[in-house]
């Protein structure tokens, strides 16, 4: 290693002064040698980093190193930006892209009257849909919704939103408007949801699941209702009718959709809201239940008092 | 091989090789100003006139030395491309 740097020093001495006079030797040799030495420290700390000898000079193996470090640097931006775009991507190619409310979806394409109107006004219905390019507005509210990487996306808006300038900023922007379209969407089809699953079963209380099929199948035939519609309605059939053989009240079955979706992370404000008038309701019931029993122990104490008196 | 050096570090080593040879030569010639008063009033004969004589022969022989690495050293430093004229190319 010194024989390496030393001959280096001598090769750079001789070219940068050339005279070999006793004088040059012993003065101007002698002084230069130590700055040469000083000029070759990077030549001696990147030849320790080269794998193996090629004729790869100093410097540029110290340019590789640096731009390595950019490269990767950018790469990584590059990469958190991808993501981001990759969830917009997401959003946007999602069921509820073309999500309008159900008003003014009813505003802008008259729904059929399932009776009066037969199966070819219903498929003229179904087929002007298709021309619009969305599905119905029922099936949309009631599909299940997406899930999409919510950490990748909120931690890489931040970062290309200080690193890529004013088109992250754009992008993360639309990217958290995206995002508050979503919750409101989720909020709604799943406080739907609850509703329906508390209404069928009230309807399976009174009649039974053949009955209520045979009006699913007929609306499907009409039209009206759509193949997804129709399935999350067979679902929420069967965890009614499940939960009323096995005892489950709607309340509990709202209780344990609340409690799976905050297990999984998902936190909406209608389902809350939902889960508070549950509680309420059945404190209530609890409560008059409570009077009720507590009433007629009194009236039946009294009329056992008379009866002694 | 091309070298890549620091060139700042060499052009530092420059600038001293040519101050200290400007100051060898500045010194040479005080100091053969002052010796040969000194041996002149010491020895006013022939010995002295001699002695003189060899010393400045000594002092003119490495006066010339120093005065060609000062002007050498000077020029290199005056010169933008000394370095790349012999093959010492600056690393980024």
């Amino acid at each position: 290693m010194h024989d390496v740097e030393s001959a280096d020093v001598q090769l750079v001495l001789e070219r940068l002064w050339p005279c070999d006079c006793w004088f040059c030797r012993l003065f101007a040799k002698r002084i230069l040698s130590h700055f040469v030495r000083r000029a070759l420290v990077y030549e001696v700390g990147a030849r320790e980093l080269r794998a193996s000898g090629g004729e790869v000079s100093v410097s540029q193996e110290v340019d590789v190193v640096k731009e390595l470090r950019e490269l990767k640097a950018t790469s990584s931006e590059l990469k958190s930006a991808l993501a981001e775009i990759k969830a917009m991507l997401a959003d946007l190619t999602g069921p509820f892209s073309y999500y309008k409310p159900r008003e003014e979806a009813r505003q802008a394409q008259p729904a059929p009257a399932p009776v009066a109107v037969g199966p070819s006004a219903a498929a003229a219905a179904a087929e002007e849909r298709a021309e619009v390019g969305a599905p119905g507005p029922e099936a949309l509210a009631v599909e299940p919704r997406p899930r999409a990487p919510r950490a990748v996306e909120e931690g890489a808006g931040s970062q290309a939103a200080r690193e890529l300038g004013p088109l992250a900023g754009v992008l993360s922007e639309a990217s958290k408007v995206v995002k508050e379209e979503r919750s409101v969407l989720a909020g709604v089809s799943l406080k739907q949801a609850i509703s329906l699953l508390g209404t069928v079963y009230e309807l399976l209380r009174i009649y039974p699941r053949s009955s209520v099929e045979r009006m699913l199948e007929l609306a499907e035939k009409l039209r009206v209702l759509t193949k997804d519609e129709v399935a999350v309605l067979r679902t929420t059939l069967d965890i009614a009718e499940q939960s009323l053989r096995e005892g489950i009240t709607p309340e509990e079955n709202t209780m344990l959709m609340y409690m799976l979706l905050k297990g999984v992370g998902l936190k909406e404000e209608s389902i809350e809201e939902e889960v508070a008038k549950t509680v309420l309701s059945t404190l209530s019931s609890m409560r008059r239940a409570r009077r009720a029993s507590l009433a007629v122990e009194g009236s039946g104490g009294a009329s056992a008092g008379e009866g002694r008196g | 091989m091309a070298l890549r050096l620091k060139l700042e570090e060499l052009k530092k080593g420059l600038k001293l090789v040519f101050a200290l040879s400007a100051c060898l030569l500045a010194g040479l010639i005080t100091g053969f100003a002052l010796v040969c008063q000194a041996l002149l009033t010491t020895m006013p004969n022939l010995t002295g006139l001699a002695t003189v004589v060899a010393v400045g022969l000594l002092v003119v022989y490495v006066g010339v030395h120093a005065l060609l690495v000062v002007v050498d050293s000077a020029f290199a430093l005056m010169n933008p491309k000394y370095f790349a004229n012999r093959g010492l190319e600056a690393c980024a």
